[in-house]
């Protein structure tokens, strides 16, 4: 009785367009009084309080302000100059330069969203220009912009790192193999796609393509960024939220020099940053509620039994964990996610043997691959806005990258070496 | 007012977190508050952020709440979003106060009045106050909502709005 | 009814000296109306969290680390003084023979929380590094050590070494990397996390007693009668006793266990030990007040004596 009473309740709070996050509290809130628990609430501001109140959450605002801040400092358009320069030549080439910006864009950024925002304004329209579907443009300016999360810096992975303790330079180091092979692998498909349906570039194309010494001399100050935050966080010159600040300084910095940046620019990135952390932090608080009432009735002990007495060896169990993020990754927001089922399923995990900075980076590029997926992927519903191109269109047209991606995230699944080698060369894990 | 403060706890984090990197490389030893700082510091920006991202409708939300041109419905709509937002936050607000058995001794802030914090020589108290004056703030955009505050803000941004997802 | 116990680390009374408390405590509650249910692995919230909780009579016992109640009861910085104790048996009998308990929890107990006892989780403190043996306090010069708290900082400081804040998450990371080349920890923190595979020495050194504090909650146990009381008190000594019959077992196998995962045990040569003693001596007026210190100073006589 009461279960159904809260699921209608649920039901309609998220009909009703309320957030998420509201909902999944006062859905909490109900349970406690519905189970004779209200006593128990007692605990929910220190709890909330507790639940934000972690160090290793310090890197996340300050990539955030890093990335938006280097969006409005004319960063994007330096990086895609200097793809241009290198690979806009080839048949295909817009398509490869996507990617390529993509990679460069994410040294500095942890954000596919950011990526996905800042393409679809400049390079989308570029694209359609010299022939491209609009379909296809923006098919794959998303598929690539997956790359942001996977290559570090990465909020997705700061945000395991911290709930899970698990080392975040070590999750970092894992990143950069795989995102680089996600980026091989949609070159691959560019180059087959821009033959199959004669997309244009090649020979005789060159009119405006920048030349190279000078794109790179621009697009320099923002790749010295990679190399500040990738370098100082793997060789221990810095912390990931030291290596943040550092960035936010730079790119205050490179954004004054190359001009973009003035007084107004920064207050509203600063704003922006306060309400994307804020948006963050309210969803944090609800998590918390909700798995505090679900400790009490020992509800993560009953799912970790269920999954023991099914018996599964720890590859079947890091696919029922794939199955598990990628539903979830289908309807909620990244974090929420992350931050509802990471603390349930890593555990058990952690307890067959498998490694946790392997799972950080499954978990990581599942959860990310789930912003290009339908119903609503957060990638696709910033290009539909952002491109004015019809959801369900742009749905159709970037599934063959989606379903390339989850075969991926199965490759990287069974062959752990892949995310690891890195950082055990590097005597992080 | 929110902006500002805003502002001025991201300036403080960033500020303190460069510090600690500067320290440790032209000092021997970094001072050791710098990262509690940090760390409260952004619960304040945060908090205050999660107010401005409700009043900006930026939370993430399975479905948008426009394009609704029933006036019946739009009422409804309104009633429920409004309705899970008072349920969730007032109960924290309440124990914010209180204690168990509404027991004022045992209330959060008072609680937080009575512990210092580990290296900046002031109570917690100065921090947990953010976890009280978001929900008030919040409490007060969701009236502003009813008096008609809203009107603009409401149709311009989809509430699914997936900038939220900083991912 | 239930009694809900929550802990840090994981129910196993195997390897976790806690979880050993735990069911000690639980055993000794067969037959009365209570019964001990357990929450292990920060389910019902962090160190902070849940000592506040405690405080507000929500979770009936919380087993947690000494330095949560401090922010309370600043007496209790004396427990993680630096070389103040012998052993674990001297803190023992300072707490067993003073009333420094009972002025710990005066602050505490306006506060909803009672100090019952300490657990402890293994032998204790000595030192960890990756670069050589330390048999001597000289030996400390030029190691950069991982240090919990600007308190701890202060005493590495004292002993030579140079010390740096670094939140425990990344201490593997920043040991690998070089930002720091050990810690001060008890062994079986190195051997829980695997830290021995780059951790290669260590030497005993007892820093101080690896302690862990049993607190419960005072809002719930002034509701207990009598009898209740009486059964609780019981099943809490039955737990702190089964926690020292656990560290006597562990203590007679930890040193084997360093060897089997490749670590060089390094014993200090004679009166390197003292040295350490003078050197550190002058931080404990630094991290307590002084009338505080000197009520641990007179206990520790009494018990010398
Ligand atoms: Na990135
Ligand atoms: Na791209």
């Amino acid at each position: 009785m009461q279960a159904v009473f809260l699921f209608i309740l649920i039901g309609a709070g998220l009909l009703s367009g309320a957030a998420i996050a509201y909902v999944i509290g006062a859905a909490s809130i109900l349970t406690f009084i519905l189970g004779d628990q209200a006593n128990f609430m007692a605990a929910l501001p220190q709890r909330l309080f507790s639940q934000l109140d972690v160090f290793a959450f310090l890197a996340m605002p300050l990539f955030i302000f890093a990335g938006d801040l280097m969006n409005r400092g004319g960063i994007a358009s330096a990086l895609i100059d200097f793809s241009m320069s290198l690979l806009g030549r080839l048949r295909g080439g817009l398509g490869h330069v996507n990617i390529l910006t993509s990679v460069f864009f994410a040294g500095v950024s942890g954000s596919a969203v950011s990526d996905a925002a800042a393409l679809g304004n400049s390079l989308v329209p570029e694209m359609q220009r010299r022939g491209y579907s609009l379909d296809y443009a923006v098919a794959i300016t998303g598929a690539s912009s997956i790359i942001g999360p996977i290559i570090p810096p990465s909020s997705i992975l700061i945000f395991y790192g911290a709930l899970m303790n698990t080392s975040v330079a070590a999750l970092f180091a894992a990143g950069v193999v795989p995102g680089l092979l996600l980026a091989a692998m949609l070159m691959v498909m560019n180059a087959f796609y821009a033959w199959r349906d004669d997309h244009p570039g090649g020979a005789g194309s060159q009119a405006d393509i920048p030349p190279i010494g000078k794109s790179f001399m621009r697009a320099l100050p923002a790749m010295t960024l990679p190399v500040i935050i990738l370098g100082g966080t793997l060789f221990g010159v810095m912390t990931p939220a030291e290596a943040a600040a550092v960035a936010v300084a730079a790119a205050l910095v490179i954004g004054l020099a190359y001009r973009e940046l003035d007084r107004e620019a920064i207050r509203q990135s600063a704003i922006r940053t306060a309400v994307m952390l804020g948006a963050l932090f309210i969803i944090l608080c609800a998590i918390s509620t909700f798995s505090y009432i679900a400790a009490l009735d020992r509800l993560p002990q009953a799912i970790a039994a269920q999954i023991t007495a099914l018996g599964l060896g720890p590859l079947q169990y890091l696919m029922l964990v794939n199955v598990v993020f990628l539903i979830a990754g289908m309807a909620m927001d990244v974090k929420a996610a992350v931050a509802l089922f990471a603390p349930i399923f890593v555990p058990v995990a952690l307890a067959m043997g498998i490694d946790p900075v392997h799972l950080g980076i499954v978990i990581c590029f599942n959860i990310s691959t789930g912003l290009l997926s339908p119903p609503i992927g957060g990638v696709l519903l910033i290009l539909a806005t952002t491109c004015n191109i019809n959801y369900w269109r742009l749905i159709r047209a970037t599934l063959p990258f989606f379903f390339a991606e989850v075969a991926l995230l199965i490759v990287l699944t069974f062959f752990p070496a892949i995310s690891l080698a890195l950082p055990h060369a590097l005597g992080l894990s | 007012m929110a902006g500002f403060i805003a502002i001025i706890a991201l300036a403080v984090l960033v500020g303190a977190v460069l510090l600690q990197v500067v320290a440790r490389y032209l000092f021997a030893s970094p001072p050791s508050w710098t990262e509690e700082l940090a760390r409260y510091a952004m619960i304040w920006a945060g908090l205050i952020g999660a107010t401005m991202s409700f009043k900006r409708r930026f939370d993430p939300a399975l479905f948008a709440s426009d394009g609704s041109s029933n006036k019946m419905m739009a009422v409804l709509t309104g009633t429920i979003q409004s309705a899970v937002v008072i349920i969730y936050l007032t109960p924290i607000l309440w124990f914010c106060f209180f204690g168990p058995g509404n027991n004022p001794a045992r209330g959060f802030l008072l609680r937080h009045s009575r512990t210092m914090t580990d290296t900046l020589g002031f109570s917690t108290i100065w921090v947990a106050i953010a976890v009280p004056i978001m929900i008030v703030i919040i409490l007060i955009h969701v009236l502003a909502r009813w008096a008609g505050d809203d009107n603009e803000t409401a149709r311009s941004v989809t509430p699914a709005s997936p900038d939220s997802a900083d991912t | 009814t239930e009694v809900k116990i929550a802990m840090n680390g994981t129910d196993d009374p195997v390897t976790n000296a806690e979880a050993a408390f735990v069911h000690g405590f639980a055993d000794a509650l067969e037959g009365t109306d209570f019964k001990a249910v357990v929450f292990p692995s920060d389910t019902l919230g962090s160190e902070k969290e849940r000592f506040d909780t405690t405080a507000q009579g929500l979770i009936e016992i919380d087993l947690a680390t000494v330095s949560t109640g401090v922010g309370m009861s600043p007496l209790l910085k004396g427990v993680l003084l630096p070389f103040l104790f012998k052993d674990s048996d001297e803190f023992d009998a300072v707490i067993a023979k003073s009333d420094l308990l009972e002025q710990m929890n005066k602050p505490l107990l306006e506060n909803g929380v009672r100090l019952a006892g300490f657990n402890y989780i293994g032998v204790g403190i000595g030192i960890h590094n990756s670069q050589h043996a330390v048999t001597k306090m000289a030996d400390l010069k030029g190691l950069r050590l991982r240090a919990l708290n600007p308190e701890q900082l202060e005493y590495e400081e004292a002993l030579g070494a140079s010390g740096t804040i670094i939140a425990w998450s990344e201490v593997a990371n920043a040991i690998q990397v070089g930002i720091a080349d050990g810690y001060l920890n008890p062994p079986n923190s190195s051997l829980r996390t695997g830290h021995t595979a780059f951790l290669v020495h260590f030497t005993p050194a007892n820093i101080s007693p690896s302690t862990r504090a049993v607190f419960v909650a005072n809002d719930w146990y002034e509701t207990l009668s009598a009898d209740e009381k009486a059964q609780i008190d019981k099943a809490l000594d039955a737990g702190i006793a089964a926690n020292r019959a656990w560290l006597t077992d562990w203590s007679t196998k930890v040193m084997a266990r360093m060897k089997e995962a490749g670590v060089t045990i390094s014993q200090l040569e004679p009166g390197e030990r003292e040295k350490m003693v003078e050197a550190t001596a002058p931080t404990w007026k630094t991290i307590m007040a002084p009338d505080a210190l000197q009520k641990y100073l007179d206990a520790l006589k009494t018990v010398k004596n």
